[in-house]
């Protein structure tokens, strides 16, 4: 099918193909292309072939053709004539724009405050929508049913609203944390556990580590070793969980002040005693620097000194919920020790002091962050909301607490209050170290244009009935909140993304705008879908839109962030929300990316992926065997 | 002569009232019915006896003396009232009440002739043009004046090469008329398309645009209006003539295998099928007799009559038996309808597995008609086809146009699918090559 004039610039870096038999000197323009939605379809039927040298349509349109061609035929450069440079027709397009997007940066307020202005007190928002003068917003969208969840842009257009349409916004800051970072530069073993001015002595290892074994029989044995950046290229078990090492010196956790280490993390590993790996879907087991995808919200950074504890654990209880759960514990143990001498550390070794704040922004629009949290048990667990930061002791197993909707402020999560357990896949799980940065949180709260009223963690149970159960409390905590919209991200993928959807759901039934967050593409395919399934941000890096074993590798990483919040920005002004693509189309979300920095004048990073990592044997035996 | 049948209903608006008895003996051009609203007088198309009036029809005997002479229309204070007198309606096919059409100006706007026959075949407005290509002018140039037009535009399709050499030589010394030179292509004549490419109809940035399915041409300050239209309006004007016939086109295998296109000039209304078939006793066998072109016509039978708009008789080749093939329709908004594509699936012994219009079809569910968002121009049909083998289609039936059915057959032979068009019958009947790959024709 003919794709029209805004189709076609939505899909500027998709292949042009011919919709139907145009002759020798047409003059190319939208509706001559055919809907590259339709092309998978295509390709499975035989009618469609894409050779490698097919121009995109950014480059077709107003170029000419240069011989008469059958319908479907890809347009390539030998057949047309006076291409089409897109990157100068950006640049164009920008200059046109200017005058709007300056009056108008960034995107989202305009959204809201139109919105908030369009007599939120009756409910009717007022949206005024003036064509080419606007912002739009490309946002990716669930693929229901069909599987793959695809990035499908969303045209959300909106005009820029005048001062006076601005919402009354009512500022307040519930809470403050402060986080005191001490530098550390090297890490060694002495007698005595200190933070001796940029290093960490680790003392009496074996005593640590017997004392950690003592009250954890599960755990058969335990090691403590340092992996420096200049010896990445060392093998380790599979990696369970990364932890900043943290702890409170004034306040609760969530508030007050709190010391955390710089540059070095907490690496678990762990195997069974014969030598399984801990680990569900895939494990991370290998040599570092291939199989960790640095700076990743719940991954190492380079450049960091890893502290790895590795737990031998009773034989067969790597999938069981004791075994991963004495390894944690155990562990956390030893990290206690440092914790301890953190706390005792002399506040002159202070390099930066950072204070978080949460703001309540009443008279936006509220806005509930729910995060999915595994909860089917065996290593599928997190502890919530312990003492210490990213600690054990205090806190409780979600599992334990059947799953249900827990509360927490924007700041408990940042201040460690999930340890992860999980240890589903490990290029999707979200280890302790992502909540302690958790991009949607923190660009949540950044974001001026809303009012984040709080971070829902909800486990996914096992059973489905629990996972409806779970999923219907969640929604009458959205009705009572009087939501007006919803970001529900998971982790992992497969089972939980039955109650990601009931979920999502629960939410959106009761008339609130939800978005999803969720690695999908081809791997992560979703298995359930429903009709509020229509604004999904897809969290795939990997090139091939698979779960490759790296270690965070598709995790919710800014860029996701700011998409969903700015698709659930358009949603809730009520724009519109494009059909999704038929197959995963990793395009869609660089054009959504491309739209949103126009809209914005900001440049979005783009996380690397795996390729930027030396190839893995596992990568290069399983999952890109066919890649030259 | 014969019995001739007069359906009250000829036009669009409201059937007429007859004013006439069974039993009355009547006079060719004599006023038998009037409407009562929006629709257009019928008159007597022959010397003859009422024999029947029934809810549908008035029914004459026609007299075997039939003179030359007619009843005049009236005397009128202005052309309009003329043409409205003569009951003129469109003989296109669409059968407005071409008075009522006229009646509401267009200051400054233009007038359109519609000369290009779109459907193929159909050769009876060209063949007009050169026996009356003056009286035409001439019939232009008052609808001109009565609508306040700025100029006059004839679209022809440019094959027609000495009609056009005719035109341009007749139109020389009239400034406000201009020839649209049309390809021979389906639907080049359709009257939003014949707007969109004269180019006086423009989207704000320049680009010719094209009306909205729900607009008339109207909204571009534009009337558009059948040759032979023109011609009765004239006729009425200048001759007193009211309606009393229709020119129509003939064609099949008419006299054994030998594939004629003949066109008949002046057909009384009324005139069953039956009784111009009956000209031609060698005629060989067919499959069915489509009344109008092949695109757009219905299946007829020898007892229907000849009303004031219709323009074709054709007689198809024999159907093929495709033995119960699962075939899916493909139907176009400028085509046959699903409910006529059908039809003529049945005639093939099909077994229809689905019925899909093209993307561009803005359906009146009203009607079950339909009009295109662009004519001419292909949205494309691979999805649709698709949709159509996934419905367990083997085989296609299309209505498409030029356009789209090039598209079509540049999807299906791929996915092995074989192509029939609703037109190849007829096309066949007449050695005119069917629709499929249809190459542009030659600029020169």
């Amino acid at each position: 099918m003919s794709i029209s004039v805004e189709t076609a610039k939505e899909h500027l870096n998709d292949p042009a193909v011919l919709c139907c038999r145009r002759e020798k000197g047409k003059l190319l323009e939208a509706s001559d292309l055919e809907d590259p939605t339709l092309f998978p379809d295509y390709e499975d039927s035989g009618l469609l072939e894409l050779p490698d040298n097919v121009l995109k349509i950014g480059q077709v349109l107003g170029a000419t053709l240069d011989k008469t061609m059958d319908a479907l035929l890809p347009l390539t450069p030998d057949v047309v004539d006076n291409i089409q440079d897109p990157s100068a027709q950006d640049d164009e397009e920008d200059t046109d724009n200017a005058p709007a997007t300056e009056d108008a940066t960034p995107a989202s307020p305009d959204v809201t405050a139109t919105v908030a202005n369009g007599n939120v007190s009756n409910g009717v928002v007022h949206l005024s929508v003036k064509e080419g003068k606007g912002i739009e917003l490309d946002v990716p969208l669930a693929m229901v049913n069909q599987g793959a969840v695809k990035n499908a842009p969303s045209a959300g257009e909106t005009k820029e609203t005048t001062s006076q349409q601005e919402p009354e916004v009512d500022e307040e800051v519930v809470r403050t944390l402060t986080r005191k970072h001490f530098k550390i530069d090297k890490v060694e073993f002495g007698d005595e556990t200190k933070i001796d001015g940029t290093t960490l002595v680790i003392g009496n290892t074996d005593e640590l580590c017997k004392e950690a074994l003592e009250n954890h029989e599960i755990v058969k044995d335990i090691s403590v070793s340092v992996i420096t950046p200049d010896d990445y290229h060392k093998y380790t078990n599979s990696i369970m969980d990364v932890q900043p090492i943290a702890t409170k010196e004034e306040g609760e956790l969530g508030e007050g002040v709190t010391r955390v280490l710089d540059g070095v993390v907490t690496v678990l590993t762990g195997t069974d005693e014969n030598g399984v790996q801990v680990g569900e879907f895939g494990s991370s087991e290998g040599y570092v620097d291939e199989n960790v995808m640095w700076g990743r919200p719940g991954a190492i950074d380079k450049g960091e000194i890893m502290l790895v504890i590795n737990a031998t654990v009773q034989a067969g209880t790597n999938r069981e919920r004791r075994g991963p759960r004495g390894a944690h514990e155990a562990a956390d143990t030893i990290v206690e020790h440092i914790r301890e001498a953190l706390k005792k550390a002399d506040d002159s070794l202070v390099v930066d002091t950072e204070k978080i704040e949460q703001k309540r922004r009443f008279g936006n629009k509220r806005v509930l962050l729910v995060k999915e949290i595994m909860g089917q048990g065996a290593m599928h667990d997190n502890l919530i909301l312990p003492k210490e930061p990213v600690g054990t002791l205090g806190a409780q197993a979600n599992v334990d607490l059947g799953n249900l909707p827990i509360m927490l402020s924007p700041l408990e999560v940042l201040d460690g209050g999930i340890h992860a357990l999980t240890c589903i896949g490990p290029a999707s799980k979200e280890t302790s170290r992502h909540y302690w940065r958790e991009p949607l949180v923190e660009e949540a709260l950044k974001d001026e244009d809303i009012d984040v009223v709080g971070v829902c963690l909800i486990g996914s149970p096992q059973a489905n009935t629990q996972k409806s159960y779970v999923s219907k409390r969640l929604g009458m905590w959205a009705e009572a909140m009087g939501l007006d919209g919803a970001i529900v991200t998971t982790e992992g993928f497969g089972n939980n993304h039955i109650d990601y959807g009931e979920n999502i759901e629960a939410i959106g039934s009761r008339g609130v705008p939800v978005v999803g967050i969720t690695y999908s593409a081809i791997q992560g395919e979703l298995v359930t879908g429903n009709k509020y399934m229509d604004a999904i941000v897809d969290n795939n890096k990997s090139k091939w839109g698979i779960e490759n074993e790296v270690l965070e590798n598709n995790t919710l990483c800014q860029e996701d962030a700011i998409r969903a919040l700015a698709m659930l920005e358009t949603k809730m002004a009520g724009g519109k929300i494009k059909k999704p693509e038929r197959k995963w189309n990793p395009n869609v979300k660089l054009n959504n990316i491309d739209l949103i920095e126009k809209a914005t004048g900001k440049k979005i990073e783009l996380a690397k992926n795996e390729q930027s990592l030396p190839m893995s044997k596992k990568r290069k035996e399983h999952y890109e065997k066919d890649v030259d | 002569m014969s019995k001739l049948v007069l359906p009250l209903k000829e036009s669009v608006g409201v059937p007429v009232t007859p004013i006439v008895n069974k039993g009355d003996h009547v006079k060719r051009g004599q006023l038998i019915g009037k409407p009562d609203g929006l629709g257009a007088n019928l008159h007597a198309s022959v010397y003859g006896t009422i024999t029947e009036i029934n809810d549908e029809a008035i029914v004459i005997e026609a007299d075997d003396e039939q003179p030359a002479d007619f009843v005049k229309i009236p005397d009128t204070d202005s052309n309009l009232e003329a043409i409205r007198e003569a009951g003129v309606i469109g003989a296109g096919g669409a059968g407005f009440p071409a008075a009522a059409k006229y009646s509401r100006p267009i200051p400054g706007g233009h007038l359109f002739i519609n000369a290009a026959e779109c459907e193929p075949i159909l050769g009876h407005n060209v063949s007009r043009i050169t026996t009356d290509a003056e009286q035409i002018i001439r019939g232009a140039e008052y609808i001109k004046e009565i609508v306040q037009a700025k100029d006059i535009h004839i679209a022809i399709k440019r094959y027609h090469t000495n009609v056009v050499a005719l035109l341009e030589e007749l139109t020389r010394t009239h400034d406000d008329i201009s020839l649209e030179l049309m390809w021979n292509r389906y639907p080049e004549g359709e009257e939003r398309a014949v707007l969109r490419d004269s180019g006086l109809y423009k989207k704000p940035d320049g680009e010719n645009a094209v009306l909205k399915t729900t607009e008339l041409p109207y909204a571009a300050n534009a009337i558009v209006t059948n040759v032979e239209t023109v011609y009765r309006a004239a006729r009425a004007i200048e001759n007193r003539e009211p309606v009393m016939s229709k020119d129509i086109t003939v064609a099949g295998r008419l006299n054994g295998d030998n594939k004629m296109i003949l066109v008949h000039k002046d057909v009384p209304v009324g005139t069953l099928v039956g009784d111009i078939l009956s000209e031609f006793p060698d005629m060989a066998d067919y499959g069915e007799l489509i009344m109008g072109g092949p695109f757009t016509g219905h299946s007829t039978t020898l007892d229907s009559p000849i009303t004031k708009v219709d323009g074709g008789i054709i007689a198809t080749i024999p159907f093929p038996n495709l033995h119960g093939e699962k075939v899916g329709l493909l139907a176009c908004a400028c085509s046959a309808t699903p409910a006529r594509m059908k039809e003529l699936a049945e005639k093939m012994n099909a077994d229809v597995t689905g019925v899909e219009w093209c993307k561009n079809a803005v359906v009146n569910p009203k009607t079950g008609t339909a009009k295109c968002k662009n004519p001419g121009i292909c949205p494309g049909q691979a999805q649709t086809i698709l949709k159509l083998r996934k419905e367990g289609a083997k085989t296609l039936l299309v209505g498409n146009c030029t356009d789209c059915t090039n598209t079509v057959m540049g999807v299906a032979p791929k996915l092995n699918m074989p192509v029939y068009h609703t037109t190849d019958f007829a096309r066949r009947a007449v050695d005119m090559r069917i629709m499929r790959n249809i190459l542009p024709e030659n600029n020169e």
